[in-house]
């Protein structure tokens, strides 16, 4: 699914070169359920953007479902992020003046599928991850982990190759947080790959792999013994 | 996303901020209704105009000696030669004297009375008798001093006495501080209005509607043969301001000068209204599209901070597959919608604004078909000058960027 080789990342400001990230090679498998630790400044975080087609890598290539991404453009880029990429993100990054719905429908509009089948499936996806009777609702009027389960609607909506979650619990409580990831499992247990960014020990326990790193580097990368949750 | 779906997206985001949206359009509202009332209104002035010179008769010309001395005077020899022109339908010598009328009660009304020769109340200011008759050739060999009124100054003379009554009786005119007695041959009709108070009626007096045969007036004054002032008229299908030049050429060369008179024809003025009128409004309408830039301007500030405030919308659009290409489009169309509906409504306002306006002053706006395409092409060009960069700096936002801003 993701196959990246000797990747380089490195930001450019004036004189300053500022490396973050060094000779990267990892690989997703389909249905793999992957997390990625790591303190702040260690590299994880621009490792998400590159994965999310949102970044270029320097040099090095990454294929994402049979794709060469390395040689894509902006404009292949945003076509790759609405059809092979799912985001969830920290702050759910939801639309506040469109419903939950209209949320949903965002994705399906930008691959221009028709207003009446987009409905139906934005619907569907709600009901999936159990917010079938808010579906008239605005963000504001919901909770932050039924913000989030709109947002892994959207995500979802599209059929993409893998979802990519950076810190999906990091501002929900324990108990939102437990709800989805068990979400997540469920839909990982359906086929779903998934990458997400935590640095929360014990929510990196719900996944099946976990990769850590280190100034630039994956400095661990395995299997979790005792899953949590399932 | 097709631009139906564009479009209604971005109503929705208009309509969500209505104050601001409005506030937005002011500018616009302003502009392009002052430039609509204003075409509409100068052309309806035009019109107006053109309509009361045309009714005076196109073809009319007047010619004025510049100074009153025997070289500049035109001479009945200067009439005749203009007469014989093959584009001269008729020229005639005219005069006018300043005096005051006596009612029946003695009291006095300064006016003018005018002395004209045969033609001028047939062909050059054709009038519509309501009683009695027109001067005729008899009158104008013989001097009578007979006498043409308007309708209006025979009902403050007479009183609201049926017309044909006031035939026959004669009026007293101070001439040169003598009493002349001139006997009512004919009552015209003017466009005044009649039902009147005695004492409303009186203000009309001063109206310069007393014509008398030009030999009857030259006599009494005890002027010679040779006038400063002679009218005309061209015939059909001549170049009037050509022929009306000529004339003047013709009667430099007689009297052996450079620029002796000024010559004065119907198309020549409507000619020099049309084109005050055309450059007025231009120019005023020119002052008008400095609103419309400003308006322009505004538009452009408020869609950068719309940018701004939403960025992280942008982002997170960019994030589901939005490419820049949509995000331009996006944004453009927002502006476009701004300014489209505001030129439409400001073409309404505009409308109205004419319409009242013109009305206070008997004016009728005059729209055409050019304004709407002007209003339109007007609001979609500002739009898309003023939106695009606005749509750009969005459009190229780095997601990244715009996923972390508040």
């Amino acid at each position: 699914m993701i196959d990246i080789q000797n990747v380089n990342k490195i930001y450019r400001n004036g004189r300053l070169e500022l490396q973050a990230l060094f000779d990267i090679n990892f690989r997703v498998k389909k249905e793999e359920f992957v997390s990625i630790m790591g303190a702040s400044g260690s590299g994880k975080s621009t490792f998400l953007q590159i994965l999310g087609c949102l970044d270029h890598a320097t040099s090095g290539t990454y294929i994402l479902d049979g794709i060469n991404i390395s040689q894509a453009n902006d404009k292949d880029f945003s076509k790759i992020r609405n059809q092979k990429i799912g985001f969830v993100f920290q702050a759910f990054n939801l639309l506040p003046k469109l419903t939950i719905t209209e949320n949903v429908e965002l994705p399906m509009m930008y691959a221009g599928i028709k207003p009446k089948e987009r409905r139906e499936r934005a619907v569907d996806a709600l009901i999936k991850v159990g917010l079938g009777n808010r579906i008239k609702h605005t963000p504001n009027e919901i909770s932050g982990g039924q913000r989030q389960r709109v947002a892994i609607a959207r995500a979802l909506v599209n059929n993409p190759a893998i979802i990519l979650a950076d810190e999906p619990t990091g501002n929900l409580d324990s108990k939102s947080s437990v709800e989805i990831m068990n979400i997540f499992q469920g839909l990982n247990n359906e086929g779903v790959t998934i990458v997400m960014v935590t640095h929360e020990p014990d929510i990196a326990e719900f996944t099946k792999r976990k990769v850590v790193f280190r100034d630039g580097i994956i400095i661990d990368d395995a299997l979790i013994q005792n899953r949590r949750g399932i | 996303m097709n631009i139906r779906e564009t479009v209604k997206m971005a109503l929705k985001q208009l309509l969500g901020n209505k104050g601001r949206t409005f506030l937005t359009m002011l500018g616009m509202f302003i502009g392009i209704g002052s430039v609509i009332a204003i075409l509409a209104l100068g052309t309806g002035f035009q019109d107006f105009f053109k309509d009361k010179f045309i009714n005076l008769g196109l073809g009319v010309f007047s010619i004025e000696a510049k100074e009153d001395t025997i070289e500049y005077l035109i001479t009945p020899e200067d009439v005749q030669v203009i007469r014989n022109l093959e584009e001269i339908r008729t020229a005639i010598r005219g005069t006018s004297e300043e005096c005051s009328i006596r009612d029946a009660k003695g009291k006095e009304f300064d006016t003018w009375i005018t002395g004209v020769e045969d033609g001028y109340m047939t062909l050059i200011k054709p009038i519509t008798l309501r009683a009695g008759r027109n001067i005729s050739v008899r009158d104008q060999e013989a001097g009578s001093q007979v006498l043409l009124i308007a309708d209006i100054i025979g009902k403050a003379y007479f009183g609201n006495i049926p017309y044909e009554d006031m035939i026959g009786n004669n009026i007293e005119i101070v001439i040169e501080k003598q009493p002349v007695s001139f006997q009512v041959i004919g009552i015209y009709k003017t466009e005044s209005d009649v039902n009147q108070s005695q004492k409303e009626l009186e203000k009309y007096y001063g109206l310069k509607e007393y014509i008398t045969p030009f030999k009857a007036l030259n006599n009494i004054i005890g002027a010679g043969e040779d006038v400063s002032m002679i009218a005309g008229l061209i015939k059909d299908g001549y170049d009037q301001t050509s022929v009306a030049t000529r004339i003047g050429q013709i009667l430099n060369r007689r009297h052996h000068l450079k620029d002796g008179y000024s010559i004065m024809s119907v198309a020549q003025i409507v000619d020099m209204v049309d084109k005050i009128m055309s450059v007025l409004t231009m120019f005023v309408s020119a002052l008008a599209s400095i609103s419309l830039i400003v308006g322009g301007v505004g538009i452009m500030n408020i869609m950068l901070v719309t940018v701004k405030e939403r960025t992280r919308e942008i982002g997170i659009r960019k994030a589901l597959g939005a490419s820049n290409k949509l995000i331009l489009r996006q944004f453009v169309i927002e502006a476009l919608l701004i300014t489209v509906i505001a030129g439409f409504i400001g073409m309404i306002i505009g409308y109205i604004g004419a319409i009242t306006i013109g009305a206070n002053f008997g004016i009728q706006a005059k729209f055409s078909s050019g304004m709407v395409v002007f209003s339109t092409v007007t609001s979609v060009s500002i739009g898309l000058i003023f939106g695009v960069y606005p749509a750009y700096q969005a459009a190229r936002l780095d997601p990244i960027e715009a996923l972390r801003a508040d």
